[in-house]
């Protein structure tokens, strides 16, 4: 089973260098069917581990030093518990359907290779932070996330908004990754390892207890690391520009894994810090909750199909870290799997939207394709349903346990928030949908439905996202994760009242969606937004925190680079560097005066330095 | 096995030699003093493998592969060579650098004779450096590096921004010689002060390390020796010199200049100034852990403002070099092994750009970031490799740079920076902190390079630019990102041995005594 779980990481590695390095294999049919292979290990591997109930942990020496009297190693493994299985299923499966999709999605691309090269790559890192020991490893691999992201996002690298998008993402997850190190370390030097396991032993022996605000402080900065991936207030602004990617790409690593890894590096950590960890829980609950209210309202003045749903995985990431704040990380857990697969499907079915409407993402020029796509047109339906939790689909239980999470923790106001922000999700997707699918036509190229490769994995996806929440609940998903409940909480059961009110809540966004939106009519939501320009503007600018950063960026940070390089011009230069070899210049250009070339000059010189040298040994010999 | 360390010094030389006596009339010609040269050094790459795989890191003693030749017996005077783990990975630097170096200079089609001599010339210096473990040698060696230099700056250097190829080579050439000199003071009065306490008068620096010098010595000389070296590492504010070298050496040159020139003052810091006065070192390296933070941040800030591709990677050196400082600072096992495998790593990785750079810059005539554009369309391998080496250079795991820098940050979190003179200690979070928000600084001006250079809409006046396809062409390329990227997935291939010579420093085996005493 060892050797699975190896097998498992690196054979996504492997295709991924088999196709960077053999470039007839790059150009050929056979190209997607290499990667595809390479994802299929880990969502067979992950059903293996999962009957056979494989616990295994397998360690190799990446390094090693003496240090402290003792060794210093730093190790590279593979991790297979309950929760890192969870996450492969959700990887493996998910992930599978998805390289499916793009193969149908990307064919005819010139570069198919290329981009199926960085997608596996990409499942190697993803890997890599799933199965991870320790936290130089989830660091490693957290890296190497964001450079394939970077990759990915600038897939069509001759878009100037696609490599600005691009370098947006890598940057702000650098800035966010600053924390997650500061925190490594400050954990290494509390602990003095970078194990999960040996943190663990150590917190629940009680041998750090004197340093619980250290503990908080780091977990707080091993939160920024995770509000970088996971796109939380104010490290958002890079997800939806990351739209830009190709749309595989952004079902499954801007919905479904990547943007989950954040919530899932998280549990891994915080179930380290146990009972020690606790003050830092309003900050994260707290930036959980500005995250989906903030994204959920941005969603609903959206036009481009992919931007909606990407706002909508802000805010769904929003509710994830409110349970993780809350401190039940299964329920946490839970939203993540069944939001992968909703949300995969959802951003599938856009593309497969996107594909039949030939590279069209604005909903406006759509409609009406309900009956040219009849199959995306009910994919779609159930992941929307699903998404807004709608009774008995898996959005429905995992959404309700955080809601009554809050509910249990006492964080009243946010529970209401939460609430509400379901009712703007139903408000937003039914939006979309109905501008999508309803109405008349308003494109110009025919659209037409997608072929079998790219709607297989749809109904696929659709299977399991009406299907997942209920096996979850039912099946006893919370009690298998039970090892990472957070401290002093139990599994948690559907309360009725907080379903009936949020089955409420949702009705009411459907309704308001169908008043304004119904017949696929877009009149009424236009003039209702030329009504309220200014709150308008205020969502389209995105309340205008991408400006702030321009400004910050463009202004404060290249004022000061410029600023230094000033100083290297003009002082260090200029002055250190300049007077110096100004003055040996004009000592020189002084002393040359006395090379004049006239022999009485130097005659007389050589009078006077002999008159002097006697005078100076009479006066010397007098003494 | 030691005559091993005589072939890698004396291939260069015979190349030399040999490239002296043949003719230069044809473009067949040319190629056949390229392919010496190139041979040569194959010759010096090989026996450098060898002795890389032979090394035997858990050996008693020091100095591995020693040759021992009795010059001036009165004054304790003989060419030693050797090496320790420390040594060894800065001469396969050398030797993969140089190898590369041979062939990317293909382009240079002008003098190609004298080209050839003058690099093989400065290969023997650099390696003769490396390998010497004989203070007088060593800095025959040091100064045979810079001469050369400054012919191949001067001769086949292009124009850098505003400045002339001649100011380059000039104030290059000053700069080192400058620090050299004092350097070679405080070097003379370690021989001297030597001969004074231990009663034996020489040159050999196993000899000097078993002196102990009195802590007033080593807190006066220390910072001499140091400066001088600390000239062509550079630290901050002596640094001024590099970029612009950088930018107006030709590819190959700049590749062995950013590439290992570079390193000689890092590692004859870590040699001669470490071994022998650790006291000292002790006492000043705070400093250094402050200064750092300024390569590192201002190098990295200034890298930004710039628009010339030589000058961003010119000034990220200087950044990079903050990080190798930092690792010197802390003093510990985690930093200086970082530092030396930083060394290495950095320069594999400014070798690869500066032949990147160098290859494109031949046919646009312009390095210019505005001017250029889009040219991932019609050099994709070029481009490819480009990128590669830019994520490297931002500390992307996998490659070599994320794992040394690792090492550097790890060290200097657990390190303690003594300011002395002030009674001040700067806590090790500080520096840590500059350290990792200096990567953040690289990533952004790299990737904004990588955005104008590359990406984007192709500029149409580079439709015609010929990428690079034969093997021949692709070599250098392909090995310097495989050594990157083994390494960085395999630190311990070189690790192990670099920490073999870390632990032997002097300053490694004091360092608890001097603990003791603090306390």
């Amino acid at each position: 089973m060892t050797l699975f779980a190896w097998i498992t990481l690196l054979a996504p590695l492997m295709a991924a260098i088999y196709l960077t390095i053999k470039p007839d294999v790059r150009r050929s049919a056979s190209a997607p069917n290499i990667a595809i292979a390479s994802v299929a290990v880990c969502a067979f591997t992950s059903l293996l581990f999962l009957v056979s109930g494989t616990e295994l942990k397998s360690l190799w020496t990446w390094m090693s030093f003496p240090w402290d009297g003792g060794t210093l190693d730093i190790e590279i493994g593979v991790q297979v518990d309950n929760l890192s299985k969870l996450m492969l299923i959700v990887v493996g499966f998910v992930g599978t359907p998805i390289f499916f999709f793009a193969k149908g999605y990307m064919k005819g691309d010139p570069s198919i290779g290329r981009f199926f090269a960085k997608f596996a790559l990409f499942v190697f890192s993803m890997l890599g932070i799933v199965f991870a020991t320790n936290f130089l490893m989830i660091f490693i691999f957290w890296e190497l996330v964001g450079a394939s992201s970077y990759l990915l996002i600038g897939y069509y690298y001759e878009k100037p908004s696609a490599c600005e998008a691009a370098k947006k993402a890598f940057l702000t997850n650098r800035v966010a990754d600053f924390g997650f190190l500061l925190g490594i370390l400050l954990i290494w030097s509390i602990a003095g390892s970078f194990d999960f396991d040996v943190i663990a032993q150590a917190v629940q022996d009680g041998n750090l207890a004197g340093e619980s605000w250290k503990l908080s402080l780091a977990g707080v900065l091993i939160f920024v690391g995770a509000m970088g991936k996971s796109a939380q207030v104010p490290f958002h602004v890079w997800l939806p520009d990351a739209m830009e990617g190709p749309t595989p790409v952004s079902a499954l690593m801007h919905a479904a894994t990547m943007v989950a890894a954040g919530v899932y590096m998280v549990i891994r950590a915080f179930y380290c810090f146990g009972a020690e960890f606790g003050v830092a829980s309003d900050f994260i609950v707290m930036t959980g909750a500005v995250t989906a209210v903030l994204a959920a309202t941005i969603a609903v003045v959206q036009t481009d199909i992919k931007k909606v749903l990407a706002y909508s995985t802000l805010s769904q990431l929003g509710y994830m870290v409110m349970a993780l704040g809350a401190g039940y990380y299964a329920v946490a857990m839970f939203h993540l799997t069944t939001h992968a697969f909703f949300k995969g499907l959802l951003f599938l079915c856009a593309g497969s939207v996107i594909h039949g409407c030939h590279h069209e993402q604005d909903m406006f020029k759509m409609g009406g394709l309900r009956k040219k796509m009849p199959t995306t047109f009910w994919c779609f339906t159930i992941g929307m349903l699903a998404l807004t939790g709608i009774p008995f689909l898996s959005g429905f239980f995992s959404k309700d346990l955080i809601v009554d999470a809050l509910h249990k923790r006492h964080f009243g106001g946010l529970q209401l928030v939460a609430t509400a922000t379901a009712g703007l999700t139903a408000l937003y997707m039914a939006r979309s949908w109905y501008l999508t699918f309803f109405g008349a036509y308003r494109g110009h190229a025919e659209p037409h439905e997608s072929p079998k490769i790219m709607t297989r994995p749809l109904q696929f996806l659709a299977v399991f996202s009406a299907a997942l929440g209920a096996i979850f609940y039912f099946g006893g998903g919370q009690e298998y994760l039970s090892a990472w409940q957070g401290p002093g909480t139990s599994p948690l059961h559907i309360d009725p009242t907080i379903a009936i009110t949020s089955t409420v809540v949702v009705l009411i966004g459907y309704l308001i969606a169908w008043s304004f939106y119904g017949k696929g009519q877009t009149d009424k939501g236009a003039s209702l937004a030329h009504r309220f320009s200014p709150v308008h503007d205020l969502l389209v600018n995105k309340y205008y925190i991408d400006d702030f950063y321009l400004w910050l960026v463009g202004s404060i940070q290249q004022g000061f680079a410029r600023f230094c390089r000033l100083v290297e011009e003009n002082f260090i230069v200029g002055i250190l560097v300049g007077w110096p070899t100004r003055f040996t210049l004009w000592s020189g250009d002084k002393l040359r005066g006395l090379q004049s070339g006239r022999l009485n000059f130097y005659a007389y010189c050589f009078v006077g330095g002999v008159t002097l040298l006697v005078v100076f040994f009479i006066l010397a010999g007098a003494q | 096995m030691s005559w091993l360390s005589i072939v890698v010094l004396v291939a260069p030389l015979i190349a030399c030699g040999r490239i002296l006596f043949m003719k230069e009339e044809s473009d067949a010609d040319r190629d056949r003093i390229r392919q010496t040269a190139i041979g040569w050094s194959t010759v010096s790459l090989v026996a450098s493998l060898a002795m890389f795989l032979l090394f035997d890191a858990g050996a008693t003693e020091r100095y591995q592969f020693l040759v021992e030749i009795e010059w001036v017996e009165s004054i304790g005077l003989g060419l030693i060579l050797g090496v320790d783990g420390i040594s060894l990975a800065m001469v396969v630097l050398t030797s993969i650098v140089i190898w590369t170096g041979c062939q990317v200079s293909r382009s240079i089609t002008d003098r190609v004779k004298e080209h050839y001599i003058l690099l093989m010339a400065l290969c023997v210096g650099v390696f003769g450096v490396f390998l010497s473990i004989d203070l007088f040698f060593f800095y025959f060696f040091y100064e045979m590096a810079v001469i050369p230099m400054y012919l191949l700056i001067g001769i086949w250097g292009s124009r850098a921004a505003k400045y002339s190829k001649e100011y380059a080579t000039m104030k290059l050439t000053l700069f080192l010689t400058t620090g050299a000199v004092v350097a070679l003071i405080g070097l003379l009065a370690v021989y001297f002060e030597a001969g004074r306490v231990g009663g034996v008068y020489s040159f050999d620096m196993r000899e000097i390390a078993k002196v102990t010098f009195s802590d007033s010595f080593q807190i006066t000389w220390f910072p001499v020796i140091f400066l001088g070296f600390a000239a062509i590492v550079p630290l901050w504010p002596l640094h001024s010199w590099s970029p612009i070298g950088h930018a107006a050496a030709p590819s190959s040159v700049s590749m062995l200049h950013a590439g290992v020139l570079m390193k000689l003052g890092a590692y004859a810091i870590l040699r001669i100034a470490f071994d022998s006065l650790p006291a000292g070192a002790e006492h000043w390296m705070g400093w250094v852990g402050l200064l750092c933070c300024m390569n590192i941040l201002y190098g990295g800030l200034v890298a930004m403002a710039q628009r010339d591709m030589k000058f961003i990677i010119g000034f990220s050196s200087s950044s990079h070099m903050g990080y190798v400082l930092l690792g010197l600072a802390t003093m510990n096992m985690l930093g200086l092994s970082g530092a030396v495998f930083l060394m290495f790593a950095h320069g594999i990785m400014t070798a690869l750009a500066f032949g990147l750079i160098g290859w494109f810059y031949e046919q646009t005539h312009t390095r210019v970031v505005d001017d250029l554009g889009g040219m991932l369309k019609v050099l994709p391998f070029a481009g490819t490799c480009f990128i590669i080496m830019a994520m490297a250079s931002a500390g992307l795991p996998g490659f070599a740079n994320f794992a040394s820098e690792l090492l550097v940050i790890l060290g200097a979190w657990k390190s303690e920076f003594v300011l002395a003179g002030t009674g001040m200690t700067l806590p090790g979070w500080v520096p840590t902190m500059a350290a990792i928000w200096g990567i953040v600084i690289s990533a952004t001006y790299l990737l904004r390079a990588i955005r104008d250079a590359w990406l984007g809409p192709l500029n149409p006046r580079w439709s015609e630019l010929k990428d690079v396809t034969s093997r021949k062409h692709k070599t250098p390329f392909v090995a310097l990102i495989l050594v990157l990227a083994v390494t960085g997935c395999f630190p311990s291939l070189l690790v192990n041995k670099i920490k073999d010579g870390v632990g032997k420093l002097r300053v490694m085996q004091s360092a608890p005594v001097q603990e003791e005493a603090r306390r």
